[in-house]
């Protein structure tokens, strides 16, 4: 049985008044590919940045490599004990985002070894060799020295898979990766996903592409106002949804 | 020979090279004055903007106090206060003469009050550097002072030259009305000083002063060409026409 690498439970987070996750749970295994579906506002967003705590949940509790997060109580917030450990957990857990989020300031190469140099700690050839190994992978090698404004949206997209991977991460969360991007660009990067996957990286991944989800993941959740409405494999959830919601929201999609 | 006879007794030359000493008080006051009140500034706006309530709300107050009162009326009051001040202290402490010298007082209300302006200006940049470009890197597990390094003081440099060049200028000219207030100490006159004086003998209204402003024009000309090429520099990731050029425009009234 392959290694845990995520164990999340029962994560409850609230915005002012409004709770908007109800209590969620799940376990990526090394080599899961969970893909996460649901209708906008259905909390995905949130969910994925809940796990790598760019938002704090209320409750709940989260697991990475076995490691517990310990959280504790100040006022009215929640905090973690030591903001140390969520650095780790970041540098263990990439992040994809919808809007690539590379720093503009800084080369394609630099935006790659930018963190394994200060987080990591590698020394400058180190990291510019692991980069340049990353950047082929994802197709854009010749493109280490230009600024993230001269590339095409996919091309930006493959470089910020590429800076996730530098870190060589227990798994990568991506957030709708291809929904900023023109139609015709959107298979450059989920081919560079696809090719992850069949890599046996651990991915948990937010999509509107319905037919990435059915083909790609191992496992598939779909949620529904802030819970999971039902999950299964792929092939079983798209071919024979058993919930009424699941049923409506595959009809719309496709 | 006609030629250098006739230069040697031409009154503009004589003005300009009677000031050229002057010039350089004034760009003492200045250059004494940037480098403090540069960092000061980015520690103001970093206090504003910070969480902890009391070190934003001084910072505030501080801002507000400098930038809402006229540097002119600056000057008198911190003369006045060390003048009070100095039975009491300066001179059983034997400092009278440096705290009370205009080359020590004059760059101590500059830096007061640029780095006032300059606060405000780094503080709206600051609050304008791409929350993505932040977020993704505390998402590969930078620590705050790292994700400062690395993103938002790049970010907040670039965003600000332009106005903080303005505000360079002004600061230059600004160091016209030092002498207003404070005493001239031997022979240590600046341009103003030199053309009042020259004004009083041959009561020439249009050449003295115009010598005086002549400097400086070509000073602050010097100014904009060295900050333009920085700029030029910090925009060197985007392409040519999206970043901010930086334009003569002096702000006479404040
Ligand atoms: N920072 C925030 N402050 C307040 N409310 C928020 C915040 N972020 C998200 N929400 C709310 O939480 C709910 C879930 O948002 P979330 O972005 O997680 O949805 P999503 O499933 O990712 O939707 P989409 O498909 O549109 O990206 C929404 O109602 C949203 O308005
Ligand atoms: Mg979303």
């Amino acid at each position: 049985m392959s290694k845990t690498v995520l164990e999340i439970r029962d994560i409850r987070k609230r915005f002012g008044n409004l709770e908007v996750l109800h209590g969620l749970s799940m376990t990526a295994r090394s080599g899961d590919v969970i893909s996460l579906i649901g209708s906008s506002g259905s909390g995905k967003s949130t969910f994925l940045r809940c796990i790598n705590l760019l938002e704090m949940p209320e409750q709940g509790e989260l697991k990475v490599c076995g490691q517990q997060i310990a959280f504790t109580q100040k006022g009215q917030k929640r905090i973690a004990c030591n903001q140390k450990q969520v650095q780790k957990l970041r540098s263990q857990i990439g992040m994809v985002f919808q809007q690539f989020n590379l720093w503009s300031h800084l080369t394609i190469l630099q935006n790659v070894t930018e963190a394994p140099i200060r987080v990591q700690g590698l020394s400058k050839k180190e990291a510019v060799d692991l980069g340049m190994n990353f950047l082929d992978k994802v197709g854009i090698a010749d493109k280490a020295d230009m600024y993230p404004g001269f590339l095409s949206g996919g091309q930006q997209q493959r470089a910020a898979i590429a800076r996730a991977l530098a870190m060589r991460p227990e798994a990568i969360l991506f957030d709708e990766p291809t929904s900023a991007l023109d139609p015709e660009l959107v298979g450059e990067v989920l081919g560079v996903m696809r090719q992850l996957a069949e890599d046996g990286t651990t991915m948990i991944v937010v999509t509107h592409e319905m037919s990435f989800a059915r083909d790609v993941s191992s496992h598939a959740v779909f949620l529904h106002q802030g819970l999971i409405e039902e999950e299964g494999n792929p092939a079983e959830l798209f071919g024979a949804p058993s919930s009424e919601r699941l049923k409506q929201f595959l009809s719309k999609e496709s | 020979m006609a030629v250098i006879e006739w230069l040697a007794d031409n009154a503009f030359v004589k003005d300009i090279m009677i000031m050229a000493k002057p010039a350089l008080f004034n760009i003492y006051f200045a250059l004494a004055s940037i480098p403090i009140g540069f960092p000061l500034a980015v520690a103001l706006a970093l206090g504003k903007n910070s969480t902890h309530r009391l070190l934003s709300n001084f910072c505030r107050g501080y801002i507000y106090a400098f930038r809402g009162s006229p540097l002119f009326i600056q000057f008198f009051m911190f003369y006045s206060i060390a003048l009070s001040m100095n039975r009491a202290y300066w001179k059983p402490w034997g400092i009278d003469d440096i705290v009370l010298h205009p080359l020590f007082l004059g760059p101590v209300v500059l830096i007061f009050n640029t780095s006032a302006y300059a606060a405000e200006i780094f503080y709206g940049s600051l609050r304008t550097v791409s929350k993505g470009e932040t977020e993704a890197a505390m998402a590969v597990g930078m620590s705050r002072w790292q994700t400062f390094r690395s993103v938002t003081w790049p970010n907040m440099i670039r965003l600000a030259w332009p106005a903080y060049t303005n505000e360079v200028i002004f600061l230059f000219h600004a160091t016209a009305i030092v002498y207003f207030t404070l005493p001239v100490i031997n022979e240590q006159k600046d341009l103003m000083n030199m053309a009042g004086e020259l004004f009083e003998r041959d009561y020439n209204i249009f050449l003295h002063f115009s010598v005086a402003a002549l400097y400086f024009l070509v000073i602050s000309i010097g100014i904009f060409w060295i900050a333009g090429m920085i700029n030029k520099r910090l925009n060197r990731h985007l392409l040519s026409d999206a970043s901010v050029k930086i334009g003569f425009k002096p702000n006479y009234m404040r």
